[in-house]
């Protein structure tokens, strides 16, 4: 069963995760827009539409490791991004400090920068999310992650 | 267990489960491919009962996602 929908002309699918509770599953893809890659929650019985919890920003790349990860009780979602989604094509792109998102898994609202305007967030490889999330609104959210390396976890 | 492998095309790979113990030969749950087509990557669910895999399945060089039964009970 395709889970992932239509794309967009020259669209991808790049990275997928499970949720931990096994009903959906998380990917980017490039889908709607081209060269954009964003971020979607789709249940793993398909029938409804992936839903795009991105929300207006565009994943940073980062090919050796992961672009997400999900909360251990599978409501929430955190991403890496780079820039906005109307930001201009390369070659002339407006790129943001690499930030930290954090989003529901429904999709239903904006994500929350969790990491702050200044400086970059690293790549997410080893990404956990410290314990359950019961962390809206987002101005707990910021607690509840480390980045740690895999092997010090 | 699952892995990739051109196992039934030269240089096609698909997806195949088979049981840990051996016993019994590897079950292809990946379905048909599109001509060109490829198994990219693949995840078993937490729960074990299905795989999600990305593949240029319906569409040459146009990856995409997809969930099956581990059993191959199903197509994907």
């Amino acid at each position: 069963m395709k889970i992932s929908g239509a794309l967009v002309e020259l669209g991808n699918v790049f990275q997928f995760q499970w949720s931990p509770d096994a009903s959906r599953l998380a990917f980017s893809a490039v889908k709607e827009i081209r060269a954009r890659a964003t971020l979607y929650v789709v249940s793993a019985d398909g029938g409804e539409e992936a839903v795009r919890v991105s929300g207006s920003q565009v994943m940073a790349p980062n090919e050796n490791g992961p672009l997400f990860a999900w909360s251990p009780d599978s409501t929430h979602v955190a991403f890496r991004s780079d820039r906005q989604i109307d930001s201009p094509p390369l070659p002339n792109p407006i790129y943001i400090p690499d930030t930290l998102f954090v989003a529901p898994a429904d999709g239903n609202v904006e994500p929350i920068n969790v990491s702050g305007e200044s400086g970059n967030v690293g790549p997410l490889n080893g990404l956990r999310i410290a314990r359950d999330s019961a962390f809206w609104p987002p101005s707990r959210a910021i607690a509840l992650f480390s980045l740690a390396r895999p092997n010090s976890m | 267990m699952a892995f990739r492998a051109d196992k039934d095309t030269n240089e096609v790979f698909e997806l195949y489960v088979v049981p840990a113990s051996g016993g019994a030969p590897p079950v292809k749950v990946s379905g048909d491919l599109v001509e060109g087509g490829d198994i990219d990557d693949f995840a078993w669910s937490p729960d074990g009962t299905r795989l999600a895999f990305s593949a240029d399945k319906d569409v040459a060089s146009t990856r995409e996602l997809y969930v099956t039964p581990a059993d191959g009970s199903a197509a994907p």
